[in-house]
């Protein structure tokens, strides 16, 4: 047997087994987690997502609690739920994500008024009407409060709200909340060009 | 879908480009075909080779520093980035590929011409490169399957073709480690600068990996026009030479009977041999030399055998229909060579390639420029239309060469007309067919199914062609 052929099973063997051996003591990541959640999600294999975001959840959930990595799971999560129109579930990983933003950030913080719009979505969705306004209210005052009334995210909680006053059969104040996020998209569109 | 269903899926992609490749470089030893025993060992040892090299590019990982190698921000991005795309990858995995090709297969007796080497490196890169794949599709998706099916797996192909140019030069040449040195420090320039255009993840980085991948091509396929020129003069030379030793010291030799001793073992790259016409002594190294393609021009006028049909359709179906590509480029290359026609194959088929492949990426790219999200399915189908006709085009125009030669000798040959119309709508029900049908997968199998066998009918009347093409040549001699 030549050198080179001993040098080379000794390559293919050692190298191949010290491969297999550290590839199959390697537990997925939260990011190897997400990366097939998001590519399922893409293309349109729910099931499989939800069961990567999962798995993304629990892996974060032993992160540090300020790690950015928890909250994003759980939105991510809250995402594939409704999608596949699993409302219960997605209304309850919504509500986890509002109350460790309200934890973490405090009751008036800018996350919390985009966290109660996302749960007064999914209320909305769930025909609990009058909760998602109760949501939708807090939200705006915290936005109106921290970034005056005529932002852009103030409109865009304006018109999820107006959107809801229709569901509920409230023409007429949802028309009044129709002409004022209209105004503003139309100061912001004029001052865009 | 089913999770099975999706793993054979992804599975199908992650294979069909390696081994539409390896298809191509088997079917392209014309005169003295490998074994497959040694052509199937030299792809699976590619194979093999992505483990040890994953190790030690896990090691390099570790020691450079993932974060700094992902960050562009951090500090040191740009020297480690390069040192660990040359060192930490390319060396390792051309250097892995080298040392398994010369260790189990370069000393083997069926290697036994320098074109050779093309095979066997190129069913290394393929190996190599159909492993790789497999673990990054079932990893990431589809959508990197599709990326990864016109950069890194073209790339590893090639560059393993490359590598066994400068292998089949090396064993039948007095200088052997010169050409050695040479094929590695090619080969491992070419897969460094791809890696770090890939790893450094900037703005110009898809040009740079499709600019190397385009050139790995080119150099490939330039080697290996090179080396089957020399396999032509080694079957159809005139010169003679006597072996010294053995009992067939009297009887003279031809360069093809040279070829098959030595796969016998009874003749090795080492022996004398003497010139019938000078008396020359000349080992088999130095015969088989690169310096015998100047013969190349003086040689007879040499038909093809054309390809069986079931061969074929089975490739054709395997490969998901990618084998198109490269049923384009050796068409054009037989009759080129045989009817000397001023036409470039290569550039022929690597427009075809560019022409209906990169619009695809150029599309995604302008997509996300325009932040356009989700299906617009008016723009998308008339997007596949454009491309499944630029396809039939560029068909279009190869089998109309290919009917004024055929009409001449077979009494009712192909329409092209109908051949090409019956290929695009195929090609065109392919792409248009939405993945969220239910069993997807099966329906496009029969469409590749039903468009191989319409290219069959090509393939039929080729090998029709050839053979009344040899029957006469073997008449006039």
């Amino acid at each position: 047997m030549t050198p080179t052929k001993l040098v080379a099973i000794f390559v293919a063997v050692a190298g191949s087994l010290l491969y297999l051996n550290s590839y199959f003591s390697q537990p997925e990541t939260w990011e190897g987690h997400n990366n097939k959640a998001l590519s399922a999600f893409r293309e349109s294999h729910y099931a499989e997502a939800e069961k990567h975001f999962v798995q993304a959840l629990k892996l974060a959930e032993t992160f540090y609690d300020d790690d950015h990595r928890l909250s994003f799971s759980l939105n991510q999560l809250a995402e594939i739920y409704q999608v596949q129109s699993k409302f219960v579930e997605a209304g309850r990983v919504l509500k986890r994500s509002l109350a460790i933003d309200e934890k973490k950030f405090g009751p008036k913080h800018l996350n919390v008024a985009l966290r109660l719009n996302n749960l007064a979505g999914n209320y909305r969705m769930r025909g609990n009407y009058e909760e998602a306004e109760s949501l939708l209210k807090r939200a705006l005052k915290i936005l109106e409060e921290s970034l005056g009334k005529e932002h852009s995210l103030v409109a865009n909680i304006l018109e999820h709200y107006a959107y809801l006053l229709q569901k509920m059969g409230k023409p007429v104040e949802a028309q009044s909340l129709e002409r004022r996020y209209k105004a503003i998209y139309s100061v912001q569109d004029s001052e865009n060009q | 879908m089913s999770d099975g269903m999706e793993t054979l899926r992804l599975l199908y992609v992650a294979m069909g480009p390696g081994v539409a490749i390896a298809v191509f470089i088997y079917y392209s030893d014309k005169w003295d075909r490998e074994p497959g025993k040694l052509v199937l060992k030299s792809f699976f040892l590619g194979g093999l080779a992505v483990l040890p090299t994953y190790y030690f590019e896990g090691i390099a990982e570790e020691v450079l520093g993932i974060q700094a190698l992902q960050d562009e921000h951090s500090p040191l991005f740009w020297p480690k980035t390069i040192f660990y795309a040359f060192f930490g990858v390319a060396l390792a995995e051309e250097l892995c590929k080298f040392l398994f090709l010369k260790a189990f297969v370069f000393d083997e007796r069926e290697f036994n011409e320098p074109f050779d080497g093309i095979i066997y490196g190129g069913m290394i890169g393929c190996g190599f490169a159909t492993v790789e794949n497999i673990i990054y599709v079932l990893q990431y998706g589809q959508t990197v399957g599709m990326f990864r099916m016109v950069t890194a797996v073209p790339g590893h192909a090639f560059f393993g073709i490359i590598l066994g140019y400068f292998m089949g030069r090396a064993k039948f040449s007095t200088n052997r480690v010169r050409h050695l040195i040479h094929g590695l420090v090619v080969v491992i320039t070419l897969h460094g600068l791809y890696d770090t255009a890939a790893f450094s993840n900037t703005i110009w980085s898809i040009y740079l990996i499709f600019a190397i991948i385009f050139l790995g091509i080119y150099l490939g396929l330039k080697a290996k026009r090179e080396l089957e020129k020399l396999s032509a003069v080694i079957e159809f030379s005139a010169k003679q030479y006597f072996p010294l030793k053995g009992r067939r010291k009297k009887v003279p030799l031809h360069l093809r009977d040279i070829r098959s001793l030595l796969s016998m073992g009874k003749l090795v790259p080492e022996d004398n041999l003497v010139d019938k016409k000078s008396g020359k002594i000349k080992s088999v190294r130095e015969i088989f030399s690169s310096k015998i393609i100047s013969q190349y021009k003086r040689l007879p006028k040499v038909p093809f055998c054309g390809m069986p049909i079931k061969l074929f359709l089975v490739f054709y179906q395997v490969t998901f229909g990618l084998y198109l590509y490269f049923w384009f480029l050796g068409n054009y290359r037989d009759f080129v060579s045989y009817k000397k026609l001023k036409l470039n194959p290569e550039l022929l088929a690597l427009g075809l390639f560019v022409f209906t492949i990169l619009p695809y990426f150029i599309y995604g790219v302008i997509q996300k420029a325009l932040d356009i999200h989700g299906p617009n399915p008016v723009t998308d189908i008339s997007f596949d239309l454009v491309i499944a006709g630029t396809e039939a085009a560029f068909l279009f125009f190869q089998f109309q060469i290919f009917s004024g030669f055929l009409k001449k000798k077979l009494t009712k040959s192909f329409s092209v007309t109908t051949i090409i119309l019956g290929f695009f709508i195929l090609s065109g029900l392919k792409k248009v067919l939405p993945m969220t049908v239910p069993f997807y997968i099966f329906w496009e199998m029969v469409l590749i199914l039903i468009q191989g066998g319409i290219l069959a009918i090509v393939q039929r009347d080729l090998n029709l062609y050839w053979r009344i093409e040899n029957e006469q040549v073997n008449h006039i001699h």
